[in-house]
């Protein structure tokens, strides 16, 4: 299985990079750590002497009261005190003072959940001496424990010392309360990390050696038309050169033309730079907007921010058609440029707005720039693949987009909570420039198998709309499921949980997981769909997997149940939409017989950005009048009845074309 | 000639009006008000407090002190006097003073003052001994300051010290105020699980507690294994303090107060008070309000203070040997 996992060259490229980020960044870790416990030790001495000097005080003015030594009230009490504002304290002690013959005095009290080996400690030797040299001689470390002493005075007479311990494990806290963190960023660096590397080998190695492959076997079949047309210099490059060279003084009748592969994968890379953008402030997005939407006087805060999202989504939606009419008039380089520049600018300007209607124009402007850009992206992969490789290319885009969904809200979610919602936004709009600078290296190629998209005709969809199957899977299935998304995941999960006190951190954490599922169940979902007859039950188990994700939180609101039906819905969809496109073909093969898959695919994808677009209206009106758990009962009643209706609709004897 | 002296005699008349009305309105600004202060053992902290507060407020007023010397018998004489010589205000001390002097809200007994607006001060429960009018209703002639905290507070102020299984309780049943706060006591004690042990103080021939009962009833509830004995705000176990402290102390059981006279001025070990002169600070912002901003007693609402003083008697807790918890020391007041 393993063995069979690695033959594929892009598995074992994946395993390499895991390997070589994951030695960097353990590599990197050991040093932190290592220095941490010198640089941080003295701290910790500091903050134990602190500590030490308060109880210090407290006890002495009980003696002071009259209060006998061995009659001492409250020390639990106090240690606890102490423990609760300090995690990092082990263990207070009181004793007599050392003598001759007892070198750590008779233990009187000890206390704190490292009273059991205090006892132990305190009569160990010191560990390295020398290491802790910059130490005052009332903090010692005995047996990788911070030991602060100090002595209990009875006006000028010492009656007992005092104790706090402090482990040096405490100096590995910060590394650990910031583990998730540190897993996202790991996780988020291998993903970049593969992604970068697959752009250089395909760029640099793969394309070179296709074409290379391509030119050799037109020369092995004699016809000396193709020449190779990178110009590397490593031995491949002069190889071909050379080979180049032959071909010219062998070619007779035709003057052999310069070739290369289109490189597809760059528009991974562009995809993905610019759904990050948008990405990154998800996690804030509805409180972000709220707090804006609380400026204008009589509207609902949870409506307020619900509009700004869903016109963000219909004039993403409106665009894409327009895009694809200026595309064809300026090309897919500049239109790509421009859509990167709006989308900076409207991203840069969310995070400066100060008023609604100044956030309602800046979101306007990102969503123009969001879609002219997805427009660019989707045109560069039809210009640059065939019918048989479409699916290819559009995977390729897809994947670049899945990725933005699971990099996109975890870091976004680090970032917010370290700097704010604000710089958050700006930062996505430094990652926008990005693309549009990067756009001129990863969009050029010739397009050389440029085939105009599919024309769609008022007749094509007349014929693909007539079909009440079609319909069934478009109103149950497709809608709803971009309803989810966008209502859902998008609107009602970071409300209900920053309404519930989770940090917005952990707000990006659980809506990665989404994208993260889809990630890593899509490919095994999606062979599980190829081998059903009919893969309109996938539509229907993956919305059944949503509705009984939603439930779970309706009937149990709790982070956990939140968690299930963010994982719930990643399965769900990643059964789902793929399913929903081969259903599609499936239903409608008599208008595809007629007028082809464009038609078909093109409105399913069209209209299920009604369910896109109206998601966050409809959330945010309900979480309005309700509140944000009735709005996920209504959400949950919704995906329930559209999954009981389309089962029924499916049922056998109720369909009306069959699959060949 | 003529027209001179006529001018002269103008000017004349006209100083003389102008002085005579600036004269009168300094005599109406020089009127201090006149406040009696009817008091149960004469002067204590409180109408120090209560003094110190127009002092501070530059606020001038005539204190006249009558000393009823613990017996309310001399008290109708006083209203009397009073009704003669009617003052600006009458202060009360006490329950006791203070229901002599204006009687229940709900009777309408000439002898009472009805007319005279009236600020008591250490009036533990205004509303359960009739003094004040109940929620919705209005009595015109009263205000004032109570003192004591809620007993869930201070029976949350004892286990703070120490766990109480069995709490004592020595009480005058002919008071009214001691056997609402009992009453109480009761309720407060169910709720926070703690038994509650009751021993009535008995009368005498002529229907007056008796004293000499005090060490017998504070034996019995050591039999009974209180570990911990109540007072109230009771003025016979107030005038009795070290009696009945004295005896619990001889059976090794700490006395918790709500009133500061008798851990201050007996021996209990501790107690959750308000302090006496800030509740007589109180009490004077209240007279203020009547007597210089010409408010209605009516309107200004009977209060008790928001912070009390957690008071620890050092000497008691080192012969009983049960010391305060070290965490207690960084908030209580202790007395050696």
């Amino acid at each position: 299985m393993i063995r069979r996992w690695l033959l594929d060259p892009v598995n074992r490229l994946l395993l390499l990079t895991g390997v070589t980020v994951l030695l960097a960044l353990s590599f990197i870790s050991a040093v932190a750590i290592f220095s941490s416990g010198q640089t941080l030790l003295p701290l910790l001495a500091q903050k134990a002497d602190a500590e030490t000097r308060v109880v210090k005080d407290k006890l002495e003015r009980a003696l002071s009261l009259g209060i006998p030594l061995q009659h001492l009230v409250g020390i639990d009490e106090l240690y606890q005190q102490l423990a609760a504002s300090d995690s990092d304290l082990d263990f207070l002690v009181v004793s007599t003072p050392a003598t001759g013959t007892d070198p750590a005095g008779q233990v009187l009290y000890k206390t704190g959940s490292g009273a059991n080996s205090a006892t132990d400690v305190l009569a160990a030797p010191l560990s390295h001496p020398h290491l802790h040299l910059d130490l005052p001689a009332y903090q010692q470390v005995r047996q990788a424990v911070l030991v602060t002493s100090q002595p209990l005075l009875l006006g000028e007479q010492q009656v007992a010392t005092l104790y706090l311990g402090h482990p040096q494990r405490a100096l590995l806290r910060p590394l650990l309360d910031n583990l998730q963190d540190i897993g996202i960023v790991l996780l988020v660096a291998l993903l970049l990390s593969f992604e970068l590397m697959l752009l250089v080998l395909t760029l640099n190695l793969s394309l070179p050696t296709r074409t290379a492959i391509r030119v050799l076997g037109d020369v092995a079949e004699q016809r000396f038309t193709l020449l190779y047309g990178y110009l590397n210099r490593d031995a491949l490059g002069r190889l071909m050169q050379n080979v180049n060279g032959i071909i010219r003084r062998g070619a007779k009748a035709v003057t052999p033309q310069l070739t290369r592969e289109n490189h597809l994968v760059g528009v991974r890379l562009l995809t993905f730079l610019f759904v990050f953008a948008e990405e990154l402030a998800r996690p804030i997005m509805p409180s972000y907007f709220a707090d804006l939407a609380a400026t204008v006087p009589g509207l609902d805060v949870n409506v307020g921010a619900g509009i700004i999202m869903a016109l963000h989504m219909m004039i993403a939606a409106v665009v894409l058609p327009v895009g694809s009419l200026i595309y064809d008039r300026i090309g897919r380089l500049r239109l790509y440029m421009i859509g990167a520049i709006l989308a900076t600018l409207g991203l840069l300007g969310t995070g400066l707005a100060n008023s609604y209607w100044d956030l309602v124009f800046w979101r306007a402007l990102s969503a123009i720039g969001y879609g002219t850009t997805f427009v660019a992206c989707q045109g560069f992969v039809l210009e640059s693949t065939t019918r048989q490789n479409r699916a290819r290319g559009t995977a390729m885009m897809l994947s670049g987009l899945m990725l933005a969904d699971i990099c996109g809200p975890a870091i976004g979610g680090i970032l917010v909570s370290h700097i704010g919602a604000a710089t958050t936004f700006q930062i996505g709009a430094c990652a926008s420039l990005l693309a549009a600078l990067a756009v001129t290296r990863l969009m050029s190629g010739v397009a050389d198998h440029r085939e105009a998209p599919p024309k769609l005709t008022f007749a094509a969809f007349g014929d693909t709309f007539r079909n009440r199957h079609f319909l069934a899977l478009l109103f149950l299935s497709a809608i709803p499921a971009k309803l989810f998304l966008s209502g859902f995941l998008y609107y009602l999960v970071p409300l209900t949980l920053i309404s519930s006190g989770i940090s917005v951190a952990d707000v990006g954490r659980i809506l990665m997981l989404y994208g993260l599922v889809a990630l890593l169940a899509g490919p095994a979902l999606a062979s599980i769909t190829d081998r059903l007859e009919r893969p309109i039950y996938a539509v229907i188990v993956g919305s059944a997997l949503t509705a009984a994700g939603m439930l779970s939180l309706t009937l149990h609101p709790s982070v956990l149940t939140t968690i299930a039906s963010v994982v719930c819905l990643g399965v769900g969809q990643a059964l789902s939409i793929p399913a929903q496109i081969s259903s599609a073909i499936t239903l409608s093969a008599s208008a595809i017989e007629k007028h082809g898959q464009g038609p078909v695919i093109g409105s399913l994808r069209l209209v299920e950005r009604l369910g896109g677009g109206t998601g966050p209206i409809v959330a945010g009106a309900l979480a309005a009048h309700l509140d944000a758990q009735g709005a996920v009962a209504i959400f949950t009643a919704i995906a329930w009845s559209c999954c009981l209706l389309s089962l029924l609709m499916a049922l056998p004897g109720r369909r009306e074309t069959s699959p060949c | 000639m003529l027209r001179r002296q006529l001018l002269t005699l103008l000017l004349l008349a006209a100083f003389t009006t102008a002085t005579s009305v600036v004269t009168a309105a300094t005599a109406a600004e020089a009127k201090v008000p006149r406040i009696v202060m009817l008091l149960w053992r004469g002067e204590t902290p409180v109408e120090q407090g209560f003094k110190t507060y127009f002092h501070d407020h530059q606020r001038q007023a005539q204190f006249e002190e009558i000393d009823l010397q613990r017996d309310l018998s001399r008290l109708p004489a006083v209203l009397e006097q009073i009704r003669q010589n009617p003052p600006d205000l009458v202060y009360t001390w006490g329950t006791g003073v203070t229901l002599g002097t204006v009687g229940r809200w709900d009777e309408n007994d000439p002898a009472k003052l009805h007319d005279i607006p009236v600020v008591f001060s250490m009036v533990s429960a205004p509303w359960k001994t009739g003094i004040a009018a109940p929620e919705g209703q209005q009595r015109a002639n009263i205000t004032g300051a109570s003192h004591i905290a809620p007993l869930a507070t201070q029976l949350k102020a004892m286990s703070v010290y120490m766990p109480v299984q069995r709490l004592g309780v020595v009480f005058t049943p002919t008071e009214p105020n001691s056997v609402s706060s009992v009453n109480d006591l009761e309720k407060a004690t169910q709720a926070a699980g703690i038994q509650l042990l009751q021993a009535p103080v008995p009368n005498l021939a002529d229907g007056t507690p008796d004293p000499a009962s005090i060490p017998s009833l504070v034996a019995k509830l050591a039999e009974q294994g209180a570990n911990v004995i109540y007072i109230g705000p009771d003025n016979f176990v107030g005038t009795y303090r070290q009696q009945l402290t004295s005896a619990a102390l001889a059976h090794g059981i700490p006395c918790f107060t709500g009133t500061e006279l008798e851990i201050r001025d007996g021996d209990a070990m501790f107690g959750l008070v308000s302090r006496y002169d800030l509740v007589g600070r109180l009490a004077a912002s209240k007279a203020e309000k009547i007597l210089f901003e010409g408010q209605s007693a009516a309107n200004i609402p009977i209060e008790t203070l928001n912070r009390f003083s957690y008071l620890i008697k050092m000497p008691v807790a080192r012969r009983l040997q049960l010391y305060p918890p070290v965490l207690l020391l960084d908030y209580a007041e202790v007395l050696q």
